[in-house]
């Protein structure tokens, strides 16, 4: 099978799986409210592919219909830092919305730094693995009946032949949705070679 | 993909090679929002990996809002060099144009390949030299491990 053809291929799944608050019991008024109860500085946790980048994907599209303006910065292990154009952005940051995706790659000094660069921000969200000093606005912890949901959206020519390897590719990959669904991409281009 | 947009080009095949013209007309039916149209050409990867993107040109109309009268723009584009649409197991890229509706970001789409020759470029497993076994093979092998353990 061509990559392009392949139901599980990345930019596929990024269009179809937009963010549901279903998925982790709430709803967008419930997350709202809790938002702006807490002061709209607020840290989103979960592990590594739990959907914290999607749900930053759908929030940002909910902040730009309501004429926000964001300032998105994304950090992982391969890029760990800002750059200084990022820097700059930030010193200018008042009445945007800062969203940092990957906070706990900064070091302490740049985490110091970017705290305080933002204080005057109209709003901050950042990602993190665990908890931090900003309250929590949402955990999210999918459950394996998450994958199976997603696999059933993506592909359901394909999920009975797929479904059987779901608790050992859930236990392998630690329960990260991502990684899963690409042991998915994986298998459906050895069904069809 | 959107009723009220539209993409005719003036050819009726989807193969091109670099330093080509791709030519045609945008045509579309404004909602009481639009804002303006956009026409994008473009090449994209799909695939296991990160999606890249890359706008080569753009072209814009802006539209009155509120204006309710079909309307069609014409184009013309002289096709890059590079890089040559491809097709394979684990990336494939693509080229297209594609036209937006603003501020409702209804799109219309079209598809075409772009190689030295016109022909499609398929990518197949190779040997590997040393082993003589096909690569992917191995990268499969290793995948099938992390499926088993």
């Amino acid at each position: 099978m061509q990559a392009h053809d392949n139901p599980f291929a990345t930019d596929r799944v990024e269009r179809l799986l937009t963010f549901n608050p279903a998925w982790a019991d709430t709803s967008w008024p419930s997350i709202e409210t809790r938002w702006q109860k807490l002061g709209r500085r607020a840290t989103l946790t979960g592990r590594h592919g739990s959907g914290k980048t999607t749900f930053l994907d759908a929030w940002k599209k909910r902040l730009h219909q309501d004429g926000h303006e964001s300032l998105d910065l994304f950090l992982n292990r391969e890029n760990s830092t800002l750059d200084p154009k990022s820097w700059q952005a930030l010193a200018h940051c008042i009445g945007k919305t800062i969203i940092l995706d990957g906070e706990e790659q900064l070091s302490w000094i740049a985490r110091r730094k970017f705290y305080a660069l933002t204080r005057d921000a109209h709003a901050l969200l950042v990602t993190r693995h665990r908890a931090s000093k900003l309250p929590c606005l949402l955990h999210l912890d999918p459950a394996i009946s998450l994958l199976d949901r997603c696999v059933q959206a993506l592909a359901p020519d394909h999920y009975d032949a797929l479904r059987t390897h779901f608790p050992s590719w859930w236990h392998q990959t630690r329960g990260n949705i991502r990684e899963s669904l690409l042991l998915c991409y994986d298998a459906v281009g050895d069904m069809h070679p | 993909m959107s009723d009220s947009l539209h993409i005719q080009v003036d050819y009726d095949h989807t193969e091109f090679t670099p330093g080509d013209t791709i030519s045609g007309t945008v045509s579309w039916l404004p909602t009481p929002s639009t804002t303006g149209i956009s026409l994008r050409l473009f090449w994209f990867t799909s695939g296991r990996g990160t999606q890249d993107i890359e706008v080569i040109s753009e072209l814009e109309w802006a539209v009155t809002p509120g204006s309710s009268t079909s309307r069609h723009e014409t184009f013309s584009f002289i096709l890059p060099n590079e890089p040559y649409s491809f097709s394979g197991q684990i990336v494939s890229l693509a080229w297209a144009l594609e036209a937006v509706q603003e501020p409702e970001e209804t799109s219309s789409r079209y598809p075409f390949t772009l190689t030295p020759n016109g022909e499609k470029i398929t990518l197949t497993p190779v040997d590997n030299p040393i082993t003589g076994k096909k690569k992917i093979a191995m990268w499969a092998n290793a995948r099938n491990q992390l499926y088993n353990n």
